[in-house]
């Protein structure tokens, strides 16, 4: 048991495909168990569906490992589970209204990797200039976070604005200063 | 085993998914509720999950629907390792032809059993 937990997703993926080790899959697919069930509630809003679900997922991972070889397995097995709920929305819709924007599991990486911006000195100026930008609140909860290295917790206790609010603040800010710093880079480079 | 290149790799955060319920619970410091935070924010698994289960009334049932998947998963690959044990090899390859060698067996030695009697 403790082996198992010392290996990464990709040694224990490895295992698998190379000794056909069951209980390697077992492993690998039981520490995404919890988010597998977040990911579903985040769409589904319903516990049991919630549950079937990830049921479904785990027998489409099991199924599919043995045909395809997959390199990123945490990737794999969200996009799975997102499109698990996509379909099980659009089956619950089939005669019903159409599925709210909201509802839709965003495709690709929606991620945004601002904290190696803030660690390179050579941004510092860029961002600064962004950062001014920002609404007031943005502006605060943004620099508490990623300058003062504050939890949302903290700036909660700081600025007095419940959790949601400073955790909106923040998604809403880091996403206007990368809108920002990209037309701030894209200008620059028609520039010169 | 064709190789599946579409698939994207997301940030690794270097966290154990479960620290989620750790998080959700408030048993993390500042300084790891931070940082969790912040890989959150980068890792979009991990906010659509945490956003999942923070908006869950009862986090304990999750807790307890996630047990008894994890409990569903080992029962049926386990039951998959023993009937291959049982057959000894690859079962959905072989087995058809093991059963078609089995029935031309038993249907020569029908027909030659037969043909001695007469």
């Amino acid at each position: 048991m403790e082996q198992y937990r010392k290996l990464t997703d990709e040694e224990l993926l490895n295992r698998f495909y190379e000794r056909s080790d069951a209980e390697s899959l077992g492993h690998l697919l039981q520490r995404y168990t919890i988010m597998l069930l977040g990911v579903s509630m985040k769409y589904l809003k319903d516990e049991e569906a919630a549950r079937d679900n990830v049921q479904q997922v785990f027998l489409k991972a099991i199924a599919e490992l043995a045909k395809y070889k997959v390199t990123y397995f945490k990737s794999w097995i969200y996009q799975i589970a997102k499109n698990q709920c996509l379909m099980h929305l659009r089956e619950q819709k089939k005669w019903g209204a159409p599925l709210a924007a909201e509802e839709l599991p965003i495709e690709g990486n929606a991620s945004i990797d601002l904290e190696p911006w803030m660690e390179k000195e050579h941004t510092f100026d860029r961002l600064s200039a962004a950062l001014e930008s920002l609404p007031t609140e943005q502006r605060r909860c943004v620099t508490l976070f990623y300058l003062e290295k504050m939890s949302y917790r903290q700036i909660s206790e700081t600025t007095g604005h419940a959790i949601a609010t400073v955790k909106s603040h923040i998604q809403n800010g880091k996403r206007n200063l990368r809108i920002t710093l990209l037309s701030n880079k894209t200008e620059d480079s028609h520039g010169r | 085993m064709a190789d599946n290149p579409t698939r994207k790799q997301q940030p690794d955060t270097g966290l154990d998914p479960n620290d989620i319920l750790r998080y959700t619970s408030g048993q993390m410091s500042d300084a790891e509720a931070r940082q969790f935070e912040a890989a959150s924010l980068e890792d979009p698994f991990l906010a659509d999950a945490l956003e999942g289960i923070e908006n869950t009334a009862d986090q304990k049932r999750l807790e307890q629907l996630a047990y008894s998947l994890n409990q569903d998963l080992k029962r049926r690959l386990s039951n998959k390792r023993k009937a291959k044990r049982w057959i000894g090899f690859e079962a959905p390859a072989w087995w058809p032809w093991i059963t078609l060698i089995l029935l031309m067996l038993i249907t020569i030695a029908y027909l030659f059993i037969r043909k001695m009697g007469s």
